[in-house]
C-alpha cells in the first residue's frame, strides 16, 4: 500500500506485471475511488474554463479536457460528463481535489459528489456487462452510471456506483475472475498507450501546445482563459531504449546538449524494454540513466 | 551464507561464490522487472556497484560483499528477472565472484547480525 493523495492505494495486488498483462489481454478491474467528483451547471462559463466546446458535444458525452488556469498552464486534466446544457459532471485528479474545487468555484456553483468509481478494462470487459460506446455513458435502472471510458487504452468502462454499493461489486467482479489491479499497472497501461499523466506530461508550466496531449487544443471560435498566454518553445517525444530503463527526471541529449528530461518512464511489459515520453527542444538520441549515456530510439504513439 | 547492511548475500561455501540479494531487500524492492548485468571477467572492490536492479518502483545497485573477479552471470535474469523476487537465495542469484580477498568475509554479517539488522528497521 502506498499514500496518494490523501488515500492508501494499493501500488499492486500481487504483481504489476500480471495485473498489466492481465488488462492487455483478459480483464482488470481499478478502485480510482480517489478519483475527484464535481457537478457544476454553468455550460457557457465551464467552456471559457477548458480549450474544448462543450456546447457543440451532445448530451451523453464525455471529453477528455484541461482545467486552464489564467498563465496559460494546465490546472488538471479532467474527463467532462455531459448530462444536459445546465447539468455536468467533472472528474478531477486526486491530487488536485481542493485545487479543481477552488477554481470552478471563482466561476460557478460547484456540488461535490461522493461516488465510488471502479474501472473494468480488458479486452474480456464485454462479457461482464454491456460496454457504452467509447466516450459516451449511460444511467442503468439502479443508478450506477457507466461510462465508456479508461487510462488503459483496452476496451472497458469507468462505472459510478455509491460506495456502499462498491464494495460488493468490486468483490463480484473478482469472484468471477476478473484481476484486481493496482497504481503501478495504471501507470504501464497508461505509459504504453501515451496518455499524460497531470504533474508529469501535463503542469501549470508546461504550455499545452507543448504537451503529448496537444490533440486536446482544436480551433475554436471563442477565447479561453490562459489561452496562448504560456509561448510553446518544447515539444514531446516517445522514446524506446534497447537497454535500461530512464525514469522520470533523466536527461535527455542531442549529442552532448541537454535538451530536455524524461516526464514519465517506465519498463513495458508488453514490449519488455525500457519506454518513455519527454519534453524537449529539439529531438534527443541518448538519455542518461546513472551517469552512462544509452543511446534511445524515438517511436511515434501509441507504444503498444 | 554471509550478509550486508545493504542487503546482499554471499554464500562463501561454495568457490566461485555466488551473490544475491535478501528476502527481505526483495520486499522492499518489490517485483523485479529488469537486470543490468556486468560483463564477466570485471573485477571489482569490496562495497562497489556491481549490477542495477530495476523494479516496478525503482532503480537499486547491487554492491559487492567483497573484492574480486566476477566469473558468471545469472542468464536467467535476462528472462525472468522475477527470479530475483521467487526465490532471492536460490535460483535468483545474481552472479559469482572469485574471491580475491576472502578475509573480507569475516567482517560481513552472520544470519543473526542480519537479522537484528532488519528488525531495526
Amino acid at each position: 500500500m502506498a499514500p496518494f493523495a490523501g488515500w492508501e492505494m494499493p501500488l499492486w495486488y500481487r504483481s504489476a506485471t500480471e495485473e498489466h498483462l492481465a488488462v492487455r489481454q483478459k480483464a482488470g478491474l481499478f478502485d480510482v475511488s480517489h478519483m475527484a467528483l464535481f457537478e457544476v451547471q454553468d455550460q457557457e462559463k465551464l467552456e471559457w474554463l477548458t480549450p474544448s466546446l462543450l456546447s457543440e458535444k451532445k448530451v451523453g458525452s464525455v471529453t477528455y479536457t484541461f482545467l486552464m488556469g489564467e498563465e496559460g498552464g494546465v490546472l488538471d486534466d479532467l474527463l467532462i460528463y455531459k448530462w444536459d446544457n445546465n447539468r455536468f459532471w467533472i472528474v478531477a485528479n486526486a491530487a488536485n481535489r481542493e485545487k479543481v474545487f477552488v477554481h470552478l468555484s471563482r466561476f460557478m456553483d460547484v456540488k461535490r459528489i461522493d461516488k465510488a468509481i471502479l474501472a473494468l478494462q480488458g479486452p474480456e470487459s464485454a462479457n461482464y456487462l454491456q460496454i457504452p460506446p467509447k466516450m459516451t455513458f449511460v444511467t442503468l435502472p439502479d443508478g450506477t452510471v457507466v461510462s465508456g471510458t479508461g487510462y488503459t487504452g483496452e476496451k472497458g468502462v469507468e462505472v459510478f456506483v455509491s460506495p456502499e454499493k462498491a464494495e460488493d461489486l468490486f468483490k463480484m467482479w473478482v469472484e468471477k475472475g476478473i484481476v484486481p489491479c493496482g497504481l503501478a499497472a495504471r501507470d504501464t497501461l497508461r505509459l504504453e498507450k501515451g496518455y499524460a499523466l497531470w504533474g508529469h506530461e501535463l503542469s501549470e508550466t508546461i504550455a499545452p501546445e507543448e504537451s503529448v496531449a496537444a490533440w486536446v487544443l482544436k480551433k475554436r471560435h471563442t477565447p479561453y482563459l490562459g489561452q496562448g498566454a504560456l509561448p510553446p518553445s518544447r515539444h514531446a517525444v516517445a522514446f524506446q531504449l534497447a537497454e535500461g530503463i530512464a525514469r522520470e527526471g533523466a536527461l535527455l541529449l542531442s549529442g552532448e546538449k541537454e535538451v530536455g528530461v524524461v516526464t514519465s518512464g517506465t519498463f513495458s511489459p508488453s514490449l519488455k524494454r525500457g519506454i518513455g515520453l519527454g519534453l524537449v527542444m529539439q529531438n534527443p538520441d541518448h538519455v542518461m540513466i546513472r551517469g552512462k549515456k544509452i543511446p534511445l530510439e524515438l517511436v511515434t504513439l501509441p507504444f503498444v | 551464507m554471509k550478509f550486508t547492511e545493504t542487503h546482499e548475500w554471499v554464500d562463501e561455501t561454495q568457490q566461485p561464490a555466488p551473490i544475491g540479494i535478501t528476502t527481505y531487500a526483495q520486499q522492499e524492492l518489490g517485483e523485479v522487472v529488469y537486470v543490468e548485468l556486468p560483463q564477466v571477467g570485471k573485477k571489482v572492490e569490496q562495497g562497489q556497484e556491481m549490477a542495477v536492479l530495476e523494479s516496478t518502483k525503482a532503480a537499486s545497485d547491487l554492491y559487492s560483499p567483497c573484492s574480486g573477479t566476477i566469473v558468471e552471470v545469472n542468464q536467467r535474469l535476462k528472462e525472468e528477472p522475477s527470479l530475483i523476487n521467487s526465490d532471492p537465495q536460490g535460483a535468483g542469484w545474481i552472479l559469482k565472484i572469485q574471491l580475491s580477498d576472502p578475509k573480507q568475509l569475516e567482517k560481513l554479517l552472520d544470519k543473526a547480525a542480519y537479522e537484528a539488522v532488519i528488525k531495526g528497521k
